[in-house]
């Protein structure tokens, strides 16, 4: 790896993130509303008086610079997003962006990392299973039937799940993230309280997700199959079990490792509907909160943290490829 | 395939330790039992016989109560999950949806409560209240014994130095509307308060101290905020003790979707025997997330009420659990809300500024279908912008032969048809008229998104689209987020919009209010979106409106007056009623008894607004098991 390449990937990394930046500047902007007078509206709605609300929100304006010219507020943005400061709250003033999200990312991360790896693993297992001579050919028809799930929207999936094993069958609780009046102190019980309550939302994401790598891995492994060195390891006497891990799979499966890259990436953005149907608090439950109260400094916080995080984990993604892949070199010819 | 297998194997292994972790909620059943009969063949005497026996079955041990969860009060909050749950500062917008999951319902108090059902303001930290002759002084009496969570006293000092600091602060809630009524406010002794006024306003206390709707200013202790800034101040410090407050809880739990609370015995409504400590020792709070969810979690008893289920829910519900209540005990079992939905147009926008062409679209449009279709079925018209409550629909009643000239809630295409035919429009392409300067006649109606207002918003949309559309009306429905919604009313950005108004609930001044011309600001400035934001200006209404400002709720001549208001409403028609705001709260006595219901109507029951204390502490627990 020459420190050239190194030093352009890093510069397209920033260019990639100051280019979202400003889009995600500008575009809260142009949807019309106004963040104080979204507040004062959502408490309206439960019957509350807001008398005086138009004073209110034009000291609010104020306050928060909304009324300076939009190029000024548009520098003053990057550079706060240069200190990596992303500003106090607008719907939620005067408590900071980050502490904002930081309490939801812990839950957002826990539950769909987890739900992303399973779903990856088994949907690439599978997926490559399909294509294998090995494989029984009942276990070949019946497999695809999985991507029937993938074509049900997952909100629609978590609503199922929640009829059936919650509502009727008893098996798991409705929703929330630990059983309602338990302490909140880190301990066993607390862990398996929070794994139990994260198997709904993660199984709804799971099962829908799974259908697309199983495909997408059936594809890959289709390539792969014909390969003359699988014919040689079979010549070479080696068991059918190695021959599928080490030589097929392993080289087949490297376009899904950067679909996994960028699921992995954007997983900061949330499940926002699972989050909805299951009460779990978690970023994407934030975000469109944010959207719907026109929370300006919130929607550039939340999108922030996606595009850095997105960017970050390509450009991990693409340094770490030459060890995945010896081929694969980043010299000029 | 060793690894995977060990790590799929190993999830399904982790996946049955959580089945067999989890306790499937337990619902204290009823028990039937019927006696049965049974044949017994008996040797008596050597000889066969056979004989009819009834078996009393056993009594099954009545499944033991959970005395944990017999001593919880569990209810749900709106407002999806709180985004920053540190925030107990009632007078900043972030206060809410955290300040309705508990706070202000048992852990902040009000001086007054005024109770829907008997029509009277209750006094509470305040013992009682009285007005100068002009209304232009009001002197408020605290109650003795009443303290703060810390121990300190109560006192007059802490009102006078909440809303001073109001006064002084415009940008927070109740902030403007102080600086506009108060001129000072002074503490006579350690338990008065002079309250002097900036115009006479007889119904202070109702306004603002007393909840007429959802909440009131909430003192607050000035030994903790007088060094602080109101405007930024969390006032949230569990180690602390803070909120510190007089009511009968203390926060103990704060996260974006559960609230827990602990019962304080040291209560001064309980130390002083004015009333006793309430049942409940501990209130939890929860984020009551979808409807299907809420549905799930009142069947099982897992919540003990919720803020609202729509009608389907409800009766999934009800037919799981037969301990869920509501207010009314049949179809429609809803409670009316106090803010009733109502068309309103901006008179400044052609041809809508003729009052006739408004009344033209009233025939247009049927609002008894409107109101089913919109309530699963089972809705209610709103005649004029009130709630059905008792003093408000005896003054509708007295003014029937003003509805009879002006008949509002008449359904009457032909009528619309023939008004705007009578303006010169003549009928174009697609049926729809066509004025005489060749401007089609058209109608952008604004309303909310159904996926943040609700589905109701949606189905008005359409049904309007499709009456206008029946008497050659071009509708264009604008739905927008609440955000933008607010703003477009409040700068007069629309040509008509379905609203609701909060307004009065026992004296029609606040609805009659609603449409003074002093909110008939230009359109592009900002007014109360709240309000009537239509731009309409009467002057001799707005006199009559004063008039009535000057007198106090009760007064005779508020009748007649209303009654000239009314006349120019309907004449005019800047707007017109659609349907009350119906709403099922609904209530499960398994643990908890003695909620309000129509049939034990002793207060209003809507379990998000400050008044919920005034419930909360007469409840009593259902089973006789349960530890005090």
């Amino acid at each position: 790896m020459n420190l050239v390449y190194l030093l352009r990937r890093l510069v397209t990394f920033l260019l990639i993130v100051w280019v979202a930046a400003s889009i995600n500047f500008i575009i809260p902007r142009l949807a019309p509303g106004d963040p104080v007078a979204a507040m004062l509206g959502r408490m309206s709605q439960q019957g509350a008086s807001v008398a005086g609300s138009a004073q209110i929100i034009e000291s609010y304006r104020q306050q928060f610079g909304l009324d300076e010219p939009v190029t000024i507020q548009y520098l003053k943005y990057l550079a706060a997003l240069a200190r990596f400061d992303l500003g106090l709250s607008l719907s939620n003033f005067p408590t900071p962006v980050t502490t904002i999200i930081m309490r939801a990312l812990p839950w957002t991360i826990g539950l769909l990392i987890i739900a992303t790896l399973l779903a990856f693993s088994i949907g690439t297992l599978l997926g490559a299973l399909l294509v294998w001579r090995s494989t029984p050919a009942a276990a070949r028809t019946l497999l695809p039937l999985l991507t029937v799930l993938a074509a049900i929207p997952y909100y629609l999936l978590a609503i199922i799940l929640l009829y059936l094993l919650a509502f009727r069958f008893n098996l798991f609780p409705v929703g929330g993230t630990t059983r309602i009046g338990s302490a909140n102190e880190l301990s066993l019980s607390m862990v398996l309280d929070v794994a139990h309550h994260s198997v709904l939302p993660a199984l709804s994401i799971v099962l829908s997700a799974v259908g697309g790598w199983m495909l997408g891995m059936r594809a890959m492994m289709v390539g792969v199959i014909g390969a003359d060195y699988l014919t040689l390891a079979e010549a070479k006497g080696l068991k059918q079990r190695r021959i599928f891990l080490r030589y097929a799979l392993r080289n087949a499966i490297l376009p899904q490792i950067t679909g996994l890259a960028i699921s992995l990436g954007s997983i900061v953005s949330g499940a926002v509907l699972v989050e909805v149907i299951f009460s779990y608090p978690g970023v994407g439950f934030l975000l469109y909160r944010a959207i719907q109260n026109a929370d300006y400094t919130l929607i550039q916080g939340i999108t922030f943290f996606l595009v850095l995080s997105v960017g970050i984990a390509i450009l991990i993604l693409d340094l770490v490829y030459p060890l995945l892949d010896p081929r694969i070199t980043y010299q000029r010819r | 395939m060793k690894k995977k297998i060990s790590v799929l194997g190993l999830g399904l292994l982790l996946i049955a330790l959580l089945l067999t972790s989890c306790r499937p909620a337990t619902t204290p059943q009823v028990i039937e039992s019927t006696p049965r009969t049974v044949e017994v063949t008996r040797i008596v005497a050597g000889t066969p016989e056979t004989i009819i026996i009834t078996v009393e079955p056993e009594m099954p041990t009545p499944e033991p109560v959970d005395p944990e969860r017999a001593r919880t009060l569990i209810l749900g909050f709106e407002g999806g999950q709180v985004a920053s749950p540190d925030i107990a500062n009632p007078f900043i917008p972030a206060r809410w949806p955290m300040i309705s999951a508990g706070l202000h319902q048992a852990v902040f108090e009000s001086l007054f409560y005024l109770n829907y059902e008997t029509g009277e303001i209750q006094p509470w930290q305040a013992e009682s209240y009285s007005f100068n002759d002009d209304y232009t002084e009001l002197a408020i009496k605290i109650r003795p014994g009443v303290e703060w969570s810390d121990g300190q006293p109560f006192t007059a000092r802490d009102v006078a130095f909440t809303i001073n600091m109001l006064k002084d602060n415009p940008t927070l809630i109740n902030g403007p509307a102080m600086e506009q009524w108060v001129e000072a406010a002074e503490v006579v002794d350690d338990s008065t308060v002079r309250i002097t006024l900036t115009a006479p306003h007889p119904r202070f206390v109702l306004d603002f101290l007393s909840v007429q709707v959802w909440g009131s200013i909430i003192v607050m202790p000035e030994h903790i905020w007088k060094d602080q800034d109101p405007t930024t101040f969390k006032n949230l410090d569990l180690e602390k003790g803070w909120p510190v407050a007089t009511g009968p809880y203390r926060l103990t739990q704060a996260s974006s979707t559960e609230f827990s609370y602990e019962r304080r015995d040291d209560w001064w409504a309980a130390k002083t025997g004015f009333h006793a400590l309430p049942a409940p020792e501990k209130l939890i709070f929860i984020e009551q997330g979808t409807e299907d969810r809420r549905a799930a979690m009142l069947s099982e008893n897992q919540v003990d009420g919720l803020p609202a289920l729509g009608l389907g829910a409800y009766r999934v519900a009800q037919a799981r659990n037969p301990n869920v209540v509501a207010w009314l005990p049949e179809p429609p079992y809803a409670w009316i809300d106090p803010c009733p939905f109502y068309f309103e147009f901006n008179t400044t926008v052609q041809p809508w500024d003729d009052p006739e062409m408004r009344w033209a679209v009233s025939y247009a449009i049927d609002k008894e279908k409107l109101a089913d279709l919109t309530n699963e079925g089972s809705g209610l018209t709103a005649q004029f912008l009130f709630s059905t409550y008792g003093a408000l629909s005896s003054l509708l009643e007295k003014n029937q032969a003003l509805f009879e000239q002006y008949p509002v809630m008449e359904y009457n295409p032909e009528k619309a048809i023939e008004i705007i035919e009578s303006k010169g429009y003549t009928r174009g392409a697609g049926g729809f008229f066509v004025g005489p300067d060749g401007q089609p006649l058209t109608l952008e109606i604004m309303g909310q998104t159904p996926s943040e207002g609700g589905v109701a918003w949606g189905i008005s949309a359409s049904l309007f689209t499709e009456y206008l559309a029946a008497v050659g009306i071009q509708v264009t429905p604008k739905l927008l987020s609440v955000s933008a919604y607010q703003d477009a009313a409040s700068l007069g950005d629309f040509e008509a919009r379905q609203a609701w108004l909060c307004g009065s609930v026992t004296d029609p001044y606040t609805t009659l209010n609603a449409f003074h011309a002093n909110r008939a600001v230009p359109v592009g400035e900002r007014t109360d979106y709240d309000k009537g934001a239509g731009r309409w200006v009467n002057e001799e209404y707005s006199a009559i409106v004063d008039q009535v400002a000057q007198l106090e709720p009760g007064d005779p001549h508020i009748d007649e007056l209303f009654t000239q208001a009314l006349e120019i409403f309907l004449r005019e028609l800047p707007a017109f009623g659609l349907y009350q705001q119906v709403r099922i709260v609904p209530y499960t006595s398994t643990y908890w008894t003695n909620w309000p219901t129509s049939q034990n109507n002793y207060i209003h029951p809507p379990n998000w607004w400050m008044t919920t204390h005034q419930f909360l502490i007469e409840l009593q627990p259902a089973s006789q098991t349960a530890s005090r």
